[in-house]
């Protein structure tokens, strides 16, 4: 009898994390919750950053980053629509007040749905395209990146009966075969600070007997800095030791200088252009940089203005990255949005 | 990186996947805790579940396969007039092998008509098919054609019941790669009334276990010194790219076998009785006998079902030389629509044919076991090397670079450093030596429990975990 009550307890509690895990709703609330609190079993990457939680090498679980990021707030006259176009470095990490003289904050993630927006004309209309230096090439060689926001109202929903079925039968597919369940079982069921010794022996074991850490992740910067692989791999085009050619560039800055004009075209008075370094050449100054942010931005021929974020990461190199997270510290956060705020004020 | 994505493409339920662990035991626990009447349905509707993770709606074709034989294996049964029977059977296979043939071959056949036609400067005027395979769809295929098969022959009654024979093609634990089961060895047994007997619960959870070790432990790692030599063969020397090649012989092992004991031990665990795939078949001392060790399911499919039809051993020698080709080289097309897999099961044929004349040499049998091994080893290695490269060019190079521009003077070119290849090399050895030795503990040993706890933390310590795919889903 005890065993039949041990196995439906465990049928059920199996069967609940199962549930929760193939739920995209059920998991944004508990990444959320995990992500925010301390109390409530948090993660290990929010203590120790992605990239540790990738390799879990015991010399890199120290507190990295926090997530949570008080900017400072800037009181000014109201008069700029800002809109974003972003990578994760930005995505739901500011609002509104954290932006000098910003009315209103609209935010469009490189990975996400383009959302439907209308230019108040009465209000300066800014925009910035943000994009992580790996990126910068195939974002900046693909004009099909342009469509990223939507110019009107948004379409009213209709409610004839084939659309009500075909979201339920797309509403079923998603919950029932939700191809992220890897990842979100992970999550619930491994990525825990509790466990983190147990990730660690096995971790410090593979890269010192066989100085293997996962292939997604380098160790760099003489040991101390865990990078991106794709991003030091001088085979990778995302690599900043990947050579550029003059040809390349010319490309780039045409296709910039196009996007720039597009986007003006549609209304907004102005379009930055902001490029958040890979943090290999800034931390390791022994790193093969292959220049590709001072060659765009300073590119003769280059039209779109750039929040030039490089050349003051460059001075203050140790503060803004930290050595077990793909994202900036608060201060390299801090320091770009003193810069962001500088030229709103210019315009103000 | 981002947190945990919520939604995107599809994915297959990987045997070493924690989505898979969490399901078997989902499933097993409720097939021990609900009564008998419902288990067969919980069992249907988990397999279902489990194929539906790769593309829902290629359930459908699963669907149509498994109503055309129920119906096949019905009015072939009740049907008395021999001609009539051969009639069903013919309709029933030609819509199994039909289905294959458009969704595995369409693209093979298109592609060498299209070159044909080139030659003669025609256009083809046939488009090509976008379309994934689904997955095992060789598999289930086969086990769906041995039901009609034995019905046909009066070996297996046709079944009534519809949700037990969709559970024989179905069954999930070999439902995409295997063993492909016969109907008198399965379909009873999900009749059956399996009670929880611990013994062969553990005995079933270390087979598995068995199975994850030499996936994730061993052919995973050994993938990686594959993956980076077959990659460029231009670029690797000869002594790396026969590394590779002895590598890879026991990947493919490794991860087949290594998905079949999960299979099978999965399946005993609820107390269904798998046929047995492999039996160390690299210890073998001839091709033959290494044809009886290796894919036992699809080896002995392919001698019930197409070589002695044929006539087998007891023709001439050239319809037995005619018998072998063909057989080999089906095979070789049953496990991908490619030249190269052709190759490959052409080239066994030959070995088989070699051995029969290399019988009548005198002294040939004084050769001691362990040079009979190795040379069988590699002979069975060169073959390989079509299965593994992309194309045949590539396989020509690889072969040409390991056996004339070979020098152990080359440095090895691997991802690994020196000793993850020497740790790489001493799993092999070991996994032969307990092959050979038959080293497993059985359940009731007092030891099970710390053997079993101990090759948990070694799958652990030394497993790589990335989620990586089992080679024969692609067939």
């Amino acid at each position: 009898m005890k065993l039949r009550i041990l196995s439906w307890i465990l049928i059920i509690l199996f069967l609940m994390i199962n549930v929760i895990s193939l739920s995209p709703e059920w998991m944004e609330w508990i990444v959320h919750c995990r992500t925010q609190s301390t109390t409530f079993f948090p993660t290990s990457r929010q203590h120790f950053g992605d990239l540790y939680n990738l390799t879990h090498l015991k010399k890199f679980g120290k507190k990295g980053w926090n997530p949570h990021f008080e900017p400072n707030y800037c009181d000014k006259p109201k008069n700029i629509d800002l809109y974003t176009l972003n990578d994760s470095y930005l995505q739901r990490r500011f609002d509104t007040s954290a932006f000098c003289g910003v009315r209103k904050l609209t935010q469009s993630f490189w990975d996400g749905d383009a959302p439907y927006i209308q230019l108040d004309s009465q209000k300066i209309n800014i925009l910035i395209i943000e994009t992580v230096e790996r990126y910068l090439r195939i974002r900046g060689s693909n004009m099909g990146w342009m469509k990223h926001f939507n110019f009107g109202a948004p379409p009213k929903p209709t409610n004839n009966v084939p659309m009500t079925e075909k979201i339920t039968l797309q509403t079923l597919k998603k919950h029932f075969f939700n191809p992220h369940i890897h990842q979100n079982l992970e999550f619930n069921l491994l990525d825990y600070k509790t466990f983190a010794p147990l990730w660690e022996t096995r971790a410090t074991l593979t890269h010192e007997l066989f100085n293997r850490v996962p292939p997604v992740v380098t160790v760099a910067g003489k040991g101390a800095y865990l990078v991106l692989t794709e991003t030091v791999d001088g085979k990778q085009s995302a690599a900043s030791n990947f050579p550029i050619l003059e040809e390349e560039l010319q490309v780039l800055v045409k296709n910039w200088n196009e996007i720039q004009q597009f986007y003006l075209e549609k209304g907004f008075s102005a379009v930055y252009l902001s490029v958040i370094p890979n943090p290999i050449h800034i931390v390791d100054l022994q790193f093969t940089y292959n220049q590709l942010i001072p060659k765009l931005q300073n590119h003769p021929n280059l039209k779109i203005p750039v929040i030039d974020i490089y050349s003051i990461f460059k001075k203050n190199n140790t503060q803004v990255f930290p050595k077990n997270e793909t994202h900036w510290t608060n201060e390299g956060m801090q320091l770009w949005l003193d810069e962001v705020n500088r030229i709103l004020n210019g315009l103000n | 990186m981002e947190t945990p994505v919520i939604c995107g493409k599809n994915r297959i339920m990987l045997f070493n996947s924690l989505q898979f662990l969490l399901f078997f035991a989902i499933v097993t626990l409720l097939y021990f805790e609900i009564p008998h009447r419902f288990r067969w349905l919980l069992l249907l509707i988990a397999s279902c579940y489990f194929y539906m993770v790769f593309v829902p709606k290629y359930i459908l074709i699963l669907g149509f396969i498994i109503i055309i034989d129920y119906t096949a294996g019905l009015l072939i049964e009740k049907q008395l007039n021999i001609n009539y029977k051969k009639i069903l059977l013919f309709v029933s296979l030609f819509i199994n092998i039909g289905t294959l043939v458009l969704f595995k071959y369409y693209n093979f056949f298109n592609q060498n008509l299209t070159d044909l036609l080139q030659l003669g400067h025609f256009a083809n005027p046939l488009p090509f098919w976008k379309i994934a395979l689904p997955i095992g769809l060789s598999f289930h295929t086969f086990q769906a054609m041995s039901y009609t098969i034995e019905v046909y022959r009066g070996n297996q009654k046709a079944e009534k019941h519809l949700g037990i024979y969709a559970l024989y093609v179905m069954f999930y634990p070999q439902l995409v790669a295997g063993p492909i089961e016969r109907p008198q060895n399965v379909l009873h047994q999900f009749r059956a009334k399996h009670s929880v007997d611990w013994e062969r619960i553990k005995s079933g959870l270390g087979l598995m276990l068995q199975g994850f070790i030499k996936k994730v432990v061993i052919a995973d790692r050994l993938a990686m010194v594959v993956d980076a030599a077959y990659a460029d063969p231009h670029g690797t020397n000869g002594l790396s790219l026969a590394i590779a090649t002895l590598f890879y012989a026991f990947q493919i092992y490794c991860d087949f076998s290594g998905y079949s004991d999960i299979g099978i031990g999965a399946a005993k665990v609820m107390g269904f009785q798998l046929m047995t795939n492999f039996n160390a078949p690299y210890l073998a001392t001839s091709v033959t006998e290494f044809w009886q060790k290796w894919h036992i399911s699809l080896s002995s499919w392919f001698r019930d079902y197409v070589y002695i039809p044929l006539g087998g051993n007891r023709v001439g020698i050239k319809q037995w030389i005619f018998n072998i080709w063909i057989v080999f080289i089906i095979s070789g097309l049953w496990h991908g629509a490619q030249w190269n897999f052709l190759i490959w099961g052409a080239l066994h044929g030959f070995y088989l044919i070699m051995e029969r004349v290399l019988k009548k040499v005198p002294y040939l049998h004084f050769i001691p076991f362990v040079l009979k091994r190795i040379f069988v080893f590699l002979l069975i290695c060169t073959t390989w090397i079509f299965f593994r490269a992309e194309t045949i060019e590539k396989a020509l190079l690889i072969l040409r670079k390991v056996l004339i521009k070979i020098s152990i003077g080359h440095p090895i070119q691997s991802p690994l450093n020196r000793v993850e290849m020497i740790f790489s090399v001493g799993l092999i050895v070991g996994l032969l030596i307990f092959e050979k030795y038959n080293l497993k503990i059985a359940p009731n040993n007092p030891f099970f429990g710390f053997y079993f706890a101990t090759c948990v933390l070694f799958c652990y310590l030394f497993g790589i975990f990335g989620q990586t795919q089992f080679i024969y889903f692609q067939f």
